[in-house]
Parts: C-alpha cells; structure tokens; sequence
C-alpha cells in the first residue's frame, strides 16, 4: 500500500549533538500520527525533518513514494502545510489576507492571488467555521481563533500531509480539544496528519497512531489504544500513571485518559 | 779580655761624632742660605722687569704669559663691550676687561649636528663679573646679549648664576658637568687673541677639560649686553594682558590665516607649531619649506588641539583668533604655562589690529615691519576709496561672492568680502538679505539677485569658474551672460578671506570693477613688489600668473 | 483598494506638483508662470525675463521632480524594509547604504570632485556598503534578521567614523562647510542632468518592489512560516536588498542624507489602507511624494538661505512619530 510518508532509518545531529536514530516510521494517507514524549525527546526536530526543513544526516524520508531531498521549496510546501508552535504577529492583517498566504505556493514570483485564490481560502477559513471573521484584524482575535486561521492557511496550500508542532500549547482546556476535534476531522477528509504533543491525554483523546518517543528513540509505535499504557508511560516520563477508561456517552467505545499518581511524594528540599 | 777601655778613648770617639753631625747641619744650613739668596735675587730681577712693562697693578699668575703683539686691530682703547642695566651703562676697553679678574679655563661647542669643537683653552672675565660691576642682577631678570652682526642670545638668570646650561661628553652625550659652567666674556683663546671673526669678545661657556656645551650658547663678535625683565606684557583683543617672554623664539599659531601674518613680519623662523590647513597650502609652503616639517598640533577643525603635541613644540606663545578656544580648552593652556594671545577677525580695523599685535608678540623689528604694512594697506584703502566712495549706490555693480560651486553659499553683511567689494565700489548683493559668511543659498535665490559680477574664492576656482558659466541654473544672470565671472587670486594665503594680502585683494576687486577708473593699477607689479618687501620673495611672472588665476605654483 | 483611493493617489502628487511650482522667493504671476510651461509644449511668443525662465524651467520644475521621486523612492523602501524585517522602527538607513554613500561623497568633495563624481562616488559607496553587511550578516547560506541589522549597524558606524575623520582634516574654509552641508540633505542642485540618472534607476527599483509587494506579505510572517508556504527567502530578501538599494543608494548621491521620510511615511500610509504591501507601497510612494515636496516648498521659500532638508524633516517627523506612537499606543492597528 501506498504511504504518504516513510522514514527509514532516520538519524539528525546538530555538530556532535546526536538528537535522534535508526528511527522507522510509516504514515498513511487520512492517518492521524500523534509523537508522544517529553520536552526534549527529539520530536521537534524529527517533525521538521519529516517537513523537509531540516536535512537527515542519516537515512531517507519519502514522500508519496519519492525521496524528500528531490522536492525544491515550492513543490514542499505544495504538499506539506506546517503549522508552528509559535506564531509572533508583525501586522494587523485581515484574516482572508493571511490565509491567502498560504496560496503561495501556487502563484508566481511576481503575481498575487487570483480570484480564484481568494475562493480558495475562503473556502478554507469555511472548513475550520471561521469565515464570519474573514474581514477582521488578525491581531484581533482570540488565540484559539488564531490557530484555526493558521491551519486554515496550510488547507490554502491543498495539502497532503499537515504537520503540527504542539497545536495545543498556547490554548486553553476548551481550544484544546476543539483543536484536535478539527485536526481529526480534517484527516477523515484525506490529509495526513501529524502532530507532536507532550500530554498524552491528547494522543488518546482521538483514534491515532502514536509514536512514543524518549532520549531520540521510538520506545514503541501502534494504535494509541494499544500502546499507550502504564508501562509505556512511565518508561518515557519516569513517574507513575493510571490510565482507565469510562464509556463514551456517544455509546461508540470508551473514553480513555491518563493521570499520574505518586506512590511516595516527593519530599520539598 | 776585660771590657775596659780606657777613659779617655771613649772621650775621644763621644767628641768626634758630635763634631761630624755638628758640621752636616752646619753644612745643610749654609746652602739654604745659598738658594735663597740666589732666589731673591732673580725674583727682584723678574719684578723689576714686570714693573717697567705693566702700567696698572695686578695680581700675578704663573701661568701668566704675554708674548707677541695682539692680532686684532682694535686699537686699545676703543670700547669693546658695552653693559647696559636699566639707566646704567657701562663701556670696557680690551686694556679694561683685561684688568678685571680673569678666569682661565676650558670651553668646548657642541652643534646640534653634533659636531665638536675643543676643548679649548679660555681667557676672560665672568659675566657674573660685569654683572656685579654693573649693578647686579635679579631672578626676574634675564639678559640678551648682542653681536656686532646682529645675532642675539639670551640667558637666563638660572643659567648665569647656577650654571643650568646643558653638559656633554666629547662625545656628545649628556652628561653632568662636576664643576659648576659658568660664562666668561672671552678675550683670549689658546693664548691668541681672538681673531675678527670671533672677537674681540666673545660670550663662551666654560666647563672642565671633559665637558662640552651647546654652541648656541656662544655668541662670536659679543658687542653689548643688556639687563632687562625677564618678561613682557601683550594686551590681547580681550583687553586681557598676557604675560609672554621678553624675547620670543617659539611661537605657535592656531589661527590659519595669521601664521601669514607672522611670515610677513619676519617671523617665521619662529613658528614651532602650526595647522595642518597651512602646511596644506602650496603657495605657502613654496615660500617657506620649513612650515610643511614642523608639528601642526591644529587641524582644520575650529577649536580643536592635540595637546600633548602642542606641549612638546615647548611654545613661549600661543596666537590664535578671539573665542576659538572654549573654556575648558583655555584652561588646559592655563595648565601647561602656555601664554594665549587672542586677536579679532572681522574687519579690516580687526586686520590691523591683528598684525600690530602679531608684531608686539614677535618682537621690535617685526613691529617696524607692521608699520610698514599697515601704512600699506591704508594707503591702498584709501587711493582706493577716494576713487569710489563718490559712486552711488545704484552705479554699482552688483557683486555675488562664492566659496565654491559644489555648495551654494555666499558671505553677505558684516563680513570681510562685504567690506572689500565695497571699497571697490561695487555692492553685495546679498548683504541686504544675508549676514556673515558662507551662507547656503538657494539657485533660485541666486538668479532673483541677478548679479552682474560674480567671484569665486578658493581653488579649484579655474573649474569652479567653467562650472558656473556652463551651469544652466546660473544661465540667466547678467555675470554668466557677459561672462563676468572670476577666479579670486589666491598666494600665501586665500586674498579674499582675511589673509595678509588683502591689501592686494582691494586693488585687484576695484581694477576688476572699475578698470576705466583704475588704469594706474598694476595688479602684476603690485604682487610683485608686495612678495618681494614684506616676504623677499622673487616672484617670476609665471608665479604671478598662478596667483592670480588662483591656482598652485608652476611646477 | 477602492478607484477612489487610487485617483486620489495619483492626482493629488500632481496637484501637489503643480502647485509647487508656483511657489518660491523670486515673486512672479502665475499667469507668467502658466505661459512658461506652455511654451514647452505649444510656441508661444515670450514676453517674459530669461530670469523668471530659468527659475521655473532650470531651477524650480527639476527640484520639484526631484523631490518627489526621492520622497516616494525613500517612502517604498522603508515600506519594503518594515515588512522584510517585520518591524515599524526600521528606515531604509538599517543596513547602511546613507552612512556609505555619504562617506563617499565627503571623499569626493575632499578631493575636489566635480558633481557627476560626487554621485557616482556616494551612489558607489551605498552600494558598497550595503554589499559588506550583506557578507558580514551571511550565515550557512542564510541571511538571518538580527544579523543584517547588526552588520548593519556596524558598518554604518564604521564609515559614519569615516566621514568624521574626512571632516578632521577638510580645510574649514570651503571644504568642510560642503561636507557638512551635503550630508544634511538639499535639493540645491537638482538639474536635469542629474534627474537623468536618478530617475530611472528610483523608478526600475520601485517597479521591483512593487511585483513582490504581495510576497512581502508572506515574508512578513517570519522566515521560517514563509519558507514552509514554498516562498524562496533568501532570495526574495536578496531582491528587496538590491532594489531599495539601488532607490535609496541613487536618492542618496543627489539630495545628500534625507531621514525619517522613510520611517514615518510607511506608517501613515498603514493608517490609510492597512499593512497589505500591495496597496501599502504605491499609497507611500504617493504620500513620500507630496510629503517631501510640500518639506522642500518650505526649505526652500521660507528664509533666503536655503534650509537643508534633512534638518526640515526631522523636526516635522521626529514629533509626527511621536504622536503616532501615543495614538497607537505602541500597537501597529
């Protein structure tokens, strides 16, 4: 079967610094994968590997069957939307003209968007319900609105894949799930997905793929369900959790999430 | 054998010996009488020869000789130096000076090149002597010493009373002197009288066999020395006094313009610091190479000094324009023990004055000199001005004075352009609406005046005047129409900007105005004899070419 | 941009322009003033002085054109510069070419250069300049924000020292009055000759910047977003470089040192149609224009002397940006 994304034997250092090797991943088209682990892990790095921003010292990636370092900047962008963890906003631009930003990648040196164009991210801004705000300052806006402006501006690109670094880390509890209730929506249409998150909660609260990563290594990778336990958990993060599960008020399944519990507190020094 | 020698034996051996030491001290004794005897006789001899030769009492040294008839042809009588102090004079004859206590001793020049000359040997009286003769002498007093060609010295009163000259070894390395130098007014050298070159006087330094000193010191021909003040007073522009050296021999000079002024007045020897602007002036340094090799501590920034290098040229004074130097820079003058004499700039009266003081600073001769000068320039003024000063304001030409074309500036009222043109009988055209110099000025400012003259100062003036007539925003005014656009001469100095040559500059703008009233005017002659009195300078007529197109000397 | 806007933009530079004309110390009618444009175009008997010819043909009409094409050269490239450094507080000064060129022009009026070389030595300096912090800011291919405007700073300051030892040792009764007055800004001596050089070179940089005005857009979300929308950074920066470049380098060699024109105009222009460089970079263009000609009307006619321009726009700037910084309250809305 076709894979959107391979990775073979990836490995990335910064000089001597070794981040991450002798990774191995497959991602489908419509997969959602989610790279679990903590602040440090590596997965950053790998996601901008996977994006193509960052050059493999090691290994290959292949993009719909095809190595990545073949893909100039433009034919990149046309199939990988990349939404960062930080944005810092220069200018009040409205909320259409930001996400026609992301028709870049169809349009030449010199022009500006068509018509057309417009539609298209009008059409965008439509899928993550935020064209009523398509006319306001972009500065305006709440956070959580902000980072459906910006995936809304990768969907401009027509992607394939979309990668997330940390969608959820400058929003609030509510923002958070709205946010990876449209990240899994937009999947279900076809995109391929790919998000890095430090709370597992986030990599359970939708049925994924994840990939638990520590210290640049995958300790395990396969259905959430399956390979997000205690054991798993507590290998990657060092502390004791409880995950359990409650039935799904939807009756389609459980609900499944993670707490931690410590057997002896740690004392104040 | 029995230790008995007869009585009378010992008797005998006891007398002889008293006998024999009684006739060795009576024979040691005759002789001394002998000698004495024989030197009395010829020291009578020797006194009685002496005494018929001299003809005033004196104290005799051994070493004393007189030989053959002196060399000089200074009868005997004739004064051979003169001691002036305060009201008191006093004359030596060569038979006077020689009836003084003579001092013999050793005396050996050194040159600033190096060269050594002696050791010597010296014969003549102290100066502290003569001094002494002469009234004594004071530490605020200083000496200057005259030659019968005119060359001067001066010492100071630490010099003749403590001997603070510099010693040096044969050599030529400094040295300390063991015995105190002092100076001798010389008459005799090796036992010869001094020769007319050197004598019949000259002022010397004597050291021990091993020690040298500065040849400047020496003065040949030594003719009169006079006691006065160690200092002197200059009233400065600021009406402050300042107190400066009785005799100047180094002068720094700030002020770019006047250090032409200072050359004018025969001091340019004098200059020891200097600005880098002048020693950047070709005409100038054509005339004096030397400016171009001292320091110039002053650049072309106004108010501006290196100070560590102002202080090393060692300067008894410092001349510079009235407020050029803020306070804090004052100061630091103060500090150093640096005198400034501050002079005006605006007009010609300020020229005037600036070249009086100039020649207070510099000394009696230079004062002669500014006399000379400023009769000069009031004579031109003035021939000049009986021409023009009838002419009505509305007969005039209209004059637009420029430093340059790059920038469009001008000098209108209150200045010394504005002065000039109208001494030669034109007006400036921006002096109603501009004050001061170098003034920006707009194109269109420009062709609303519509001057019919139009002069640019500064080189390079022979482009600078091709620009202006081939300049199509200059097209319209009656000057680039009728081409009346000049260069301004400039020589040592720029002739319209306060410089020393405008006295030149006045007769060259009123020919230029008004040739038909000046047919008299040899502006070529006048540069002439100007370069020739006042900088003795030959200029060839293709050097007053160059003047006065206001250009650099012909290689 | 509604038509409205756009006519306003084009036809208000014009009136402005017109109107300049008419205006200076040399008093004339306009009539007299209309006849001699005329005769430029239609024959017309002349009953005029050659003076007041000269003045609105030689001396006013180039000084006007002149004013207006460094006032919207200086406006687009600040424009352009705030969007590629995505800061408010940049002028077109921020990688040094004014330092630069300004150097070169006190060494050409050290060295007793006629006019023509005056320029060429500024505008070949800007460019050097601008080249060096480019080199110096060059970063494993990559030419990273804070670095250009650190090298920036640092070669700016180098020949700013430059220029202060020129004018150390610039004889002060010519020389140095020169210097420092062209390197406060005038107008003085716009003549066709040098409009002739100018003109095309502001106008081919204007065009430039004006293609990648949508792009500009895109760079001004951060180098590494735009690059994740396929746009070329290095590249695209580059090509902004060298346009303001050339513009400020050119505008530079002929009026001397103009500032704030750049730094302020942007901002107005954002009050007017927003932060989108494609309406943003005409609209400063069309308001550098008026804004340094009305600047130059005044310089020019309200003493005799004539009052260097780069004096006239800091006063009228420096308290314009302050009042835009108590409006905005520091935010760019």
């Amino acid at each position: 079967m076709e894979q959107r994304i391979r990775l073979r034997d990836g490995a990335f250092s910064y000089g001597d610094h070794e981040i991450f090797s002798g990774l191995n991943l497959d991602i489908a088209p419509g997969e959602v994968l989610s790279i679990l682990g903590p602040n440090g892990c590596g997965k950053t790095t790998l996601l901008r590997c996977l994006a193509g921003a960052l050059k493999l010292k090691n290994g290959t990636i292949l993009l719909n069957e095809k190595d990545i370092t073949t893909f100039n900047t433009i034919e990149l962008a046309r199939n990988i939307g990349f939404v960062f963890q930080d944005h810092t906003m220069s200018f009040p631009y409205s909320v259409l003209e930001v996400v026609s930003m992301g028709r870049a990648p169809y349009l030449g040196r010199f022009a500006s968007p068509s018509a057309k164009d417009i539609s298209f991210a009008e059409s965008a801004l439509s899928k993550v319900g935020m064209l009523h705000i398509k006319d306001k300052p972009y500065t305006e806006i709440s956070g959580g609105e902000i980072q459906l402006i910006l995936i809304a501006r990768t969907l401009a690109q027509e992607p394939q894949v979309i990668m997330f670094d940390e969608p959820t880390s400058h929003l609030d509890f509510k923002n958070q799930a709205l946010c990876l209730n449209i990240i899994n929506k937009l999947a279900e249409q076809g995109i391929s997905m790919i998000m890095t998150t430090h709370n597992p909660n986030h990599a359970l609260l939708f049925p994924n793929t994840v990939a638990m990563m520590n210290n640049g290594k995958f300790i395990t990778i396969g259905k959430a369900d399956e390979v997000v336990t205690e054991n798993t958990l507590k290998e990657i993060y060092g502390i004791d959790v409880k995950v359990f599960s409650v039935p799904d008020p939807n009756g389609k399944g459980k609900l499944k999430m993670v707490t931690p519990w410590f057997k002896n507190p740690p004392e104040l020094n | 054998m029995k230790n008995r020698l007869p009585g009378k034996i010992k008797w005998c051996i006891g007398l002889c010996s008293m006998l024999i030491a009684l006739s060795l001290v009576a024979a040691s004794c005759t002789n001394t009488t002998i000698t004495a005897t024989t030197t009395t006789t010829s020291k009578t001899a020797t006194s009685s020869t002496l005494t018929t030769a001299r003809t005033s009492p004196t104290t005799i040294t051994a070493s004393t000789t007189l030989t053959s008839t002196p060399s000089t042809t200074t009868p005997a009588t004739s004064t051979v130096l003169t001691i002036v102090n305060g009201t008191t004079t006093q004359t030596y004859t060569i038979m006077q000076l020689k009836a003084l206590e003579a001092v013999t001793g050793y005396g050996t020049a050194k040159s600033n090149a190096g060269v050594i000359t002696g050791p010597d040997t010296y014969v003549g009286v102290r100066l502290t002597t003569l001094l002494k003769a002469a009234g004594g002498m004071t530490s605020s007093q200083s000496i200057t010493i005259t030659a019968r060609d005119g060359s001067t010295e001066d010492l100071s009163y630490t010099q003749i009373y403590q001997g603070t000259v510099n010693t040096y070894t044969l050599t030529g390395s400094t040295a300390s002197a063991g015995a105190q130098p002092f100076v001798s007014l010389i008459y005799s050298m090796n036992g010869n009288v001094l020769d007319a070159t050197n004598g019949p006087i000259e002022t010397g330094i004597i050291t021990e066999s091993d020690r040298a000193s500065d040849a400047s010191l020496w003065l040949k021909m030594t003719d009169e020395i006079q006691v006065h003040s160690a200092i002197r007073t200059v009233v400065d522009s600021t009406g402050a006094t300042i107190t400066i050296p009785w005799t100047v021999n180094r002068i720094a000079d700030a002020w770019h313009a006047n250090n032409e002024i200072v050359m004018l007045l025969g001091g340019a020897s004098k200059l020891v610091a200097t600005t880098t602007v002048v020693q950047g002036l070709p005409w100038f340094v054509k005339l004096d190479p030397a400016i171009a090799k001292i320091p110039a501590p002053f650049t072309s920034t106004a108010g501006q000094v290196n100070l560590e290098m102002l202080i090393a040229t060692n300067p008894d004074v410092l001349l510079c324009s009235a407020g050029s130097f803020n306070a804090a820079t004052m100061a630091q003058f103060a500090a150093a023990n640096i005198p400034v004499v501050q002079m005006p700039a605006a007009t010609f009266t300020d020229l005037q004055s600036t070249v009086n003081i100039t020649a207070q600073v510099i000394g009696p001769k230079a004062q002669t000199v500014a006399a000379d000068y400023i009769s000069y320039l009031n004579g031109n003024i003035q021939e000049v001005t009986a021409v023009t000063s009838p002419i009505p304001a509305s007969q005039r030409p209209t004059v637009l004075h420029t430093s340059q074309y790059l920038v469009l500036s001008t000098d209108g009222a209150n200045s010394l352009i504005d002065a000039w043109i109208n001494y030669a009988g034109g007006v400036d055209v921006a002096s109603a609406t501009v004050t001061g110099n170098q003034k920006a000025i707009t194109a269109e400012q420009i062709a609303a005046w519509n001057p019919s003259i139009v002069i640019v100062g500064t080189a390079p003036n022979g482009t600078n005047v091709q620009a202006i007539m081939n300049d199509p925003q200059w097209s319209s005014t009656n000057a680039v129409k009728n081409k009346q656009v000049y260069a301004n001469p400039t020589g040592v100095y720029l002739w319209d900007r306060y410089s020393a040559e405008e006295a030149l500059q006045i007769l060259w703008a009123a020919k230029l105005l008004w040739p038909t009233k000046f047919t008299n005017i040899d502006i070529s002659q006048e540069t002439k004899g100007f370069y020739s009195e006042f900088f003795h300078y030959q200029l060839t007529d293709a050097d007053v070419a160059a003047i006065l197109s206001g250009s650099a000397p012909p290689s | 941009m509604s038509k409205k806007k756009i006519i306003i933009l084009i036809v208000i530079p014009l009136l402005v322009f017109y109107v300049s004309l008419f205006v200076g110390r040399y008093m004339m009618d306009p009539i007299t003033v209309l006849r001699i444009l005329l005769s430029k175009i239609v024959p017309i008997t002349h009953n005029w002085s050659s003076t007041a010819e000269v003045i609105i043909i030689q001396i006013r009409f180039p000084r006007a054109v002149l004013a207006m094409f460094v006032g919207a050269g200086l406006s687009i490239s600040g424009s352009a510069y705030q969007g590629m450094f995505r800061n408010p507080l940049v002028s077109p000064d921020i990688l040094g070419v004014s330092a630069a060129a300004g150097f070169g022009a006190a060494l050409a009026i050290l060295l007793s250069a006629n006019i023509w070389e005056l320029q060429l030595a500024a505008f070949a300096f800007g460019v050097l300049g601008v080249t060096l912090t480019y080199m110096i800011a060059r970063v494993y291919k990559t030419t990273p924000t804070l670095m250009l405007v650190l090298a920036g700073v640092v070669v700016a300051a180098f020949f700013s020292a430059l220029v202060s030892g020129v004018k150390l040792i610039a004889d002060p009764e010519a020389k140095l009055p020169a210097i420092t007055y062209w390197l406060l800004g005038s107008f003085n001596r716009a003549t066709y000759k040098s409009l002739f050089t100018v003109i095309p070179i502001i106008t081919l940089g204007s065009i430039g910047l004006m293609l990648v005005s949508w792009r500009l857009n895109v760079l001004s979300m951060g180098d590494d977003e735009a690059r994740s929308m396929g746009v070329k950074t290095e590249s695209l920066k580059l090509f902004i470089i060298v346009c303001t470049t050339l513009i400020t380098a050119s505008a530079v060699s002929v009026s001397g040192i103009v500032g704030w024109v750049g730094l302020v105009i942007p901002h107005v222009g954002r009050m007017i149609v927003g932060p989108n460089h494609r309406w943003l970079l005409p609209t400063s263009m069309a308001l550098g224009a008026v804004f340094l000609l009305v600047v130059d009307d005044i310089a020019r006619t309200a003493t005799p002397l004539d009052i260097p321009i780069g004096i006239l726009t800091g006063l009228i700037g420096a308290p314009f940006f302050a009042y835009l910084l108590r409006r905005t309250k520091g935010g760019w809305k």
